[in-house]
């Protein structure tokens, strides 16, 4: 596939990928076939720039090059072989860490792109075994230092692939003899999910993090004493935040919400240093926080994390686009997100933002509905729309395990229906306080049909629920109904809100500012009529 | 020399502690020392709930643990972690089961307790405790329980009929009655009793629009 495109009109950094490139369809033959020229300079360039550590130029080669040579040149087909690759480059040694970073590239491009072999599961097990143990086990800090993109990148591929490994074990119909016999084999426990949590928690301790986070939380500077001497490059200290991460991730998909929440306690969501260095990390921290948060009925939580998470979303939108597989994760995120603040808002009567209500019902406004009326079944739908891919720690080949065929999904759905149930009449009572203002029990007995007792039961479960709900968010957010008891009296808020303009007036001042730049735009091109003859 | 139960729960939870460390909380070997250190805290009315949830871990991550004793103890740690009310360790448990407890006769009656405490039934959960020895023999079960319900009518009521308290907190006696009304320092006022003024929460209020500058500040940037 020749690059189709103007080779003097890139910008330089990428020009020089094609040097020497006037022949766009040269190639270098290799033990896989031809590589393209193109690809052999970008390699060349990739290895000298990370062996030079000229951070700045391996930070561009990977946001920039890497996936616009993948999209052209391998869309659908891996990128050459390690051993090819090792020949291109000349290095002699296979486990320098150029080979172990190229190999992480090579095993992430095929499980995006591709259908992974179990042995190439294996293998890239195998060297993200050695990728870790390369940073670990070094007696002192390593020289090297990589863009936090692509360690964010590694972190997040580590758990994904483990999470693809425990699925495709799950699907025992799938696998074929020979794979079985492999598994079966496996002495090194291949993805064994204590090994993963392991290398995590290592990654964690390495640079003390969380004694980081503490003093940062403090505003205390951070010293060796805190961080020690590895904590105290990026390098350690940006993977053990983003390790942090992961764990908080792999708990909330093995349904231990303690953990997950014990992982992120010192972390400080609204922070401008760690946990803005990479979008793709603020999104997945939010989203599973938040998730952690509504499995444990503190929807304050939940709605405070997701308001600010989607509202950062729509501002930094534009920088998305021109990242295809990137804008498709964070539109996935956004509507799961939306599906899970549509059930937290049913909840719990706190008021949202306007611009993430105007969201709410554009994508899961019938499903708000028809929850409004009664149907409780739409809640099963919501909950899957906006859950993760649940795991289980273990996986056997028996499918009558002690998990049963519901699945670990199926598992968690029971907890969430238990509140479901819960919340049932707290929903339907909710509609009548809206409306009357001060009425003794036996009134509202009669309005909600319900016996005298249930009424004041139903009054104080309602109280006990927002209160769980509101947790410890510290947003001003604000309840719409408020009520106490007074012996056989029940007095209800008067609350009234304003109506909120701001946010609504802010977007259509954006939308209309897009808009003239649109025709402005247009005015300026001359159009060029079009040949006819 | 037999130490005191304080003492003991203390170094209990010290050496558990210390070994659910990083990793250390998946070592198998250690289950035996947890289910112990459960019993323990049954029979004395301790609580430690880090330690009580690494059991149902350890059955999750190693099922070949789970022996025909074992649900007994998911049992215990469930009640156990429902005397925390309004604390959210019932929900972390029972995130962890796995189907086969999840359908155990027991295990079902608990959560069905479980969702009475959550909806304040309070009548109905006396009635229904009553049925199950687990948690006559738990130590200080009736006394969380009563605390959480303490709590949930601190939050609603402002004034509340006696007669009806007394019902709520499992018809005890006026003894028992007395104590808990000067323990959370209510006023008994002869058929009623006043809990707290609440007036401020209904308070005529105006919600104002706030507008954080960074909302604003797409639009100052307009020329």
């Amino acid at each position: 596939m020749a690059w189709q495109g103007n080779v003097a009109a890139m910008p330089v950094q990428m020009q020089m990928y094609y040097q020497g490139a006037g022949n766009t369809t040269g190639t270098t033959t290799g033990s896989q076939g031809e590589v393209a020229e193109p690809v052999v300079n970008f390699l060349k360039w990739f290895y000298h720039f990370i062996e030079k550590r000229e951070i700045y130029h391996v930070e561009n080669m990977y946001e920039d090059g890497y996936y616009k040579i993948s999209d052209f040149y391998f869309k659908d087909k891996p990128w050459p072989s390690p051993e090819v690759v090792q020949g291109i480059v000349e290095e002699k040694d296979e486990a320098c860490i150029f080979m172990i970073l190229y190999r992480e590239l090579y095993y992430r491009h095929i499980y995006a792109r591709l259908k992974p072999t179990l042995e190439h599961r294996f293998d890239s097990y195998a060297n993200y075994c050695e990728l870790f143990s390369y940073l670990l086990t070094a007696e002192e800090p390593v020289k090297i230092e990589l863009p936090n993109k692509w360690l964010w990148d590694i972190i997040e591929e580590f758990v994904y692939q483990f999470q693809n490994f425990q699925q495709f074990k799950s699907k025992a119909g799938k696998i074929n003899d020979e794979e079985k016999s492999m598994l079966r084999d496996d002495e090194d426990n291949v993805w064994k999910v204590t090994a993963v949590l392991n290398i995590l928690l290592q990654l964690t301790e390495k640079c003390n993090i969380n004694a980081q986070l503490i003093a940062a939380k403090k505003g205390e500077p951070i010293t060796e004493e805190i961080a020690g001497e590895f904590g105290m490059k990026p390098i350690y200290a940006v993977t053990g935040f983003f390790s942090l991460v992961g764990l908080l991730r792999l708990y909330v998909l093995l349904g231990d919400y303690h953990m997950a929440l014990s992982c992120i306690e010192h972390v400080q969501f609204k922070d401008k240093d760690m946990m803005a260095l990479v979008p793709a990390c603020q999104i997945t921290a939010n989203y599973y926080a938040g998730f952690a948060y509504l499995m444990i009925r503190k929807y304050g939580n939940t709605i405070q994390l997701y308001q600010h998470i989607l509202g950062y979303m729509q501002r930094t939108k534009q920088f998305f686009q021109n990242r295809s597989f990137q804008a498709d994760d964070i539109n996935k995120k956004n509507e799961q997100m939306l599906a899970l603040l549509a059930i937290a808002s049913t909840f719990c009567p706190l008021r949202l933002d306007e611009s993430v209500n105007i969201q709410i019902k554009e994508k899961q406004g019938d499903k708000v509905a028809r929850i409004q009326h009664g149907d409780m079944a739409v809640y099963d739908d919501l909950f899957f729309s906006g859950c993760p891919k649940f795991l289980s720690p273990v996986v056997s080949e028996n499918p009558t395990s002690p998990f049963g065929s519901s699945g670990p999904r199926g598992l968690q759905l029971q907890v969430f229906k238990a509140e479901v149930e819960q919340q049932k009449t707290d929903t339907y009572f909710e509609e009548f306080l809206e409306a009357v203002h001060l009425h003794t029990y036996l009134k509202l007995a009669k309005f909600l049909d319900m016996h005298e007792n249930e009424v004041r039961c139903c009054l104080m479960a309602f109280k006990h629920k927002k209160e769980v709900a509101k947790g410890d968010s510290t947003d001003q957010t604000t309840m719409d109904i408020d009520f106490y008891v007074d012996k056989d009296m029940v007095h209800i808020s008067d609350t009234k809100i304003a109506r909120h303009y701001g946010d609504y007036y802010v977007q259509q001042v954006l939308k209309l500012k897009e808009s003239n730049k649109l025709i402005l735009g247009a005015a300026l091109t001359p159009v060029v009529p079009a040949n006819t003859a | 020399m037999v130490m005191d139960p304080q003492t003991q729960f203390e170094q209990m939870k010290e050496e558990a502690f210390y070994s659910m460390e990083g990793l250390g909380r998946l070592n198998p070997e250690k289950l035996d020392f947890y289910v112990d250190y459960l019993k323990f805290q049954v029979e004395h009315g301790f609580y430690d709930g880090d330690a009580n949830l690494n059991i149902l871990k350890l059955y999750q991550f190693s099922p070949d643990l789970i022996t025909r004793s074992s649900i007994d103890n998911v049992h215990l740690v469930l009640a156990k972690a429902l005397m925390r009310l309004p604390n959210s360790d019932y929900v972390f448990c029972r995130a962890q089961l796995s189907q086969e407890m999840i359908d155990d006769n027991l295990t079902k009656k608990i959560d069905d307790i479980a969702t009475l405490l959550e909806t304040c039934q309070f009548p109905e959960f006396w009635n229904v405790i009553q049925e199950e020895k687990i948690f006559s023999e738990m130590t200080g079960f009736a006394d969380s329980a009563r605390r959480f319900i303490c709590h949930v009518v601190q939050l609603t009521y402002k004034n509340i009929e006696e007669d009806f308290l007394i019902q709520l907190l499992g018809s005890i006696d006026k003894d028992q009655f007395m104590e808990i009304v000067a323990q959370k320092n209510w006023e008994h006022n002869g058929d009623s009793v006043f809990v707290g003024h609440k007036e401020e929460m209904v308070e005529q209020k105006e919600i104002i629009e706030k507008m954080p500058i960074e909302v604003v500040a797409p639009i100052l940037a307009i020329r």
